[in-house]
């Protein structure tokens, strides 16, 4: 090494350390136990891929993929549009408006999820909740709706739409405000409705920025965990709601690592998940480049 | 045929009046261009034919019919932006082509419209290029194409030369007046740069404040400003404005003192002046004005300061102080000189248009 760029080493040192000591570290040391069974308190066993062969063969791995599949393609492409939806009306107003209905539909990405948990637990309430006094205006019945096998994943992607819209809108408004008025008036020149400019103007400009949100959305749908724990109210050894109509992956893998004590299995949770995620993301950028070269 | 024509039209935005009274009669074929400062509100006026911007007030036909109410894709109208606006994500078939798909026309149609446009142009072997693998020259080719596919009654031009290079500007100025004689169609044109304006109209609009200066062929605005204004827009390098005294009046002749400060006294051929005007501004261009040789002395010569020479290669540019501070360029076509030397002009009286204090033309009695 230089003596001349010592201090330069010098300077990248905190972060390096920080970086090693908690990021590095814990993924290697995280496949490491993903090969062992270990309960954090007696000495690691190598298992092999048993591991591995044990979640993949589970009820609760099946059913949790299951979920997360349906949650994944209904709240992604839902959740985008509903942005999308309202990026273009706070786009299409200005001054006091414009920032007053950003503000309302950023707040929610602000919240607390056990606050937005909370509110919505309120909201879904069998007897007193909003919703059900809203259905109850129009002459439909009482619905359990966290708790009814069949409605409870829908209220779970309800809630978290209203969570992270307003995350997506803020990034797409950005994206609309890039777009040239220009493009819009010669679209209107060329006889191009309101529907037409959208369709053919504002969605192929910001296919950049949806790329982002969509990739960004798919990631972190695959982690979804906190509300669905908390409109559960679960605990680690109970988990994922009725008849586990609410169990994701990432739950299952906290339940096995602090409920059942079980860390090397949680770490390959961990690992299938991270694998799962690469995939996907890759799979994504794959399709742009082939949507590119069309 | 297409006849546009312009009755009282008036913009405000806000409280600011952008546009006021403006009436104009743009003949079927005719090359249009509207010239003036920035803010003077000439783009304003296009995008009001366009259908782009409302007007507050007033009224446009287009071959006698309202257009006010029509909505802008129906007025007969095309548009050729400053910025191109070319839709990035298609290619420039699909971008000449777009107008023609909105309107529900077959494939074949489309393909036929602008394959001819594209012929015109000579755009065939860039059809299937992006905006973005296009060059500047290109976009714009691709920019007129898309409006020559429409087929409209009256072409729009927003300063759509602005964003490339001299060299460009020049060649594509030439190919605009060949499309004009190939196409026959009515255009207008809006631009900043009187060179463009003068090379490429056959009537010019000078504007000013959302006012119509002056309107009319582009050497009669030059020879025969209506005022100051015009005079001072129309010309490059621009043209000489000096203070002067009107000591004597004669009836085909007034006798001029003070001449931009100096003890210069000039007869100028001028019927009919009105005695009561004792000051008046003297409007010369540059190459009424020379640099008096060195060994010959005349009466109505004028000591000056040389404060700046712009060599150009087939011209100079002499640029002098007179004795107020006021500035003068003289021309010069073979003569070297050099900065901060004193030096003597001579002005050709028979070229002097007169203005009197609030910028207006005083033309001579029986003059147009």
């Amino acid at each position: 090494m230089n003596s001349r760029h010592l201090p330069h080493y010098l300077m990248v040192l905190p972060f390096v350390a920080l970086f090693a000591a908690f990021f590095l570290y814990p993924i290697v040391s995280g496949f490491y136990y993903s090969f062992h069974d270990w309960n954090a308190v007696t000495e690691p066993h190598f298992v092999g891929l048993a591991n591995y062969e044990r979640i993949v063969g589970s009820r609760d791995f099946s059913r949790a993929m299951w979920n997360l599949v349906t949650y994944v393609v209904i709240t992604v492409p839902l959740g985008i549009a509903v942005a999308f939806g309202l990026a273009l009306l706070v786009d299409s107003f200005s001054g006091f408006w414009s920032n007053l209905f950003r503000s309302v539909f950023f707040l929610p990405v602000v919240l607390p999820a056990f606050l937005a948990a909370t509110i919505w637990r309120w909201m879904y309430a069998p007897n007193f909740g909003l919703v059900n006094m809203v259905l109850g205006w129009f002459g439909y019945p009482s619905v359990n709706f966290l708790n009814d096998t069949d409605t409870m994943l829908y209220s779970l992607i309800a809630v978290d739409i209203w969570v992270s819209a307003g995350f997506n809108m803020v990034i797409l408004l950005a994206g609309l405000k890039n777009i040239p008025v220009d493009l819009y008036e010669a679209a209107r020149l060329d006889g191009a409705s309101r529907l037409q400019q959208v369709r053919h103007v504002t969605i192929p400009m910001l296919a950049p920025v949806l790329f982002f949100v969509m990739t960004y959305g798919l990631i972190s749908a695959l982690q979804v965990f906190d509300v669905p724990w908390l409109l559960t109210g679960s605990s680690f050894t109970n988990y994922g709601g009725r008849q586990n109509a609410l169990l994701f992956p990432v739950m299952d893998m906290m339940g096995r690592a602090f409920g059942s004590v079980r860390f090397g299995q949680a770490s390959a949770y961990g690992f299938i998940l991270t694998a799962l995620i690469i995939v996907v993301t890759a799979g994504m950028f794959g399709l742009r480049a082939m949507r590119r070269k069309a | 045929m297409a006849q546009l024509d312009i009755t009282g039209v008036a913009k405000t935005f806000g409280a600011v009046d952008v546009l006021r009274d403006i009436n104009l009669n743009i003949r079927s074929g005719e090359f249009v261009v509207f010239v003036g400062p920035s803010g003077c509100g000439k783009s304003t006026l296009l995008r009001i034919i366009s259908g782009l911007e409302e007007v507050t007030a007033g009224e446009l036909r287009l071959d006698g019919e309202r257009l006010n109410d029509v909505d802008p894709a129906r007025r007969g109208t095309a548009m050729v932006f400053q910025s191109y606006a070319l839709y990035p994500h298609m290619t420039a078939a699909e971008n000449m082509g777009f107008s023609l798909k909105m309107a529900g026309a077959r494939k074949s149609e489309i393909r036929e419209k602008v394959g001819k446009a594209a012929a015109i142009l000579q755009l065939e072997r860039h059809m299937d290029r992006r905006p973005g693998q296009l060059s500047g020259g290109q976009k714009q080719r691709v920019a007129i194409g898309r409006a020559i596919v429409r087929e409209p009654k009256v072409f729009l031009f927003d300063e759509p030369l602005s964003n490339l290079d001299a060299e460009l500007r020049v060649q594509m100025r030439a190919e605009l007046i060949d499309l004009h004689r190939r196409l026959k169609t009515t255009m207008i044109y809006v631009t900043h740069d009187q060179v463009e304006a003068m090379t490429l109209a056959d009537r010019m609009v000078v504007l000013n404040g959302g006012v119509i200066q002056q309107c009319g062929r582009p050497l009669d605005l030059y020879d025969d400003p209506d005022n100051r204004f015009v005079a001072g827009f129309i010309g490059s390098p621009k043209m000489n404005f000096l203070s002067a005294t009107v000591r004597e009046v004669r009836p085909d002749a007034i006798v001029l003192d003070d001449i931009g400060g100096s003890s210069a006294s000039l007869v100028v051929p001028f019927r009919g002046f009105d005695p009561s005007g004792r000051t008046v501004e003297i409007g010369i261009r540059p190459e009424h004005v020379r640099l008096a040789p060195s060994n010959e002395r005349l009466d109505g010569d004028v000591e000056v300061e040389v404060t700046l020479v712009e060599e150009l290669g087939d011209v100079t540019y002499v640029h002098a102080s007179m004795p107020t501070g006021e500035r003068v360029i003289a021309r010069s076509d073979d003569a070297r000189h050099r900065a901060e030397t004193p030096s003597r002009i001579r002005l050709d009286p028979s070229r002097f248009l007169l203005f009197d204090a609030a910028g207006r033309r005083i033309r001579q009695s029986g003059a147009a």
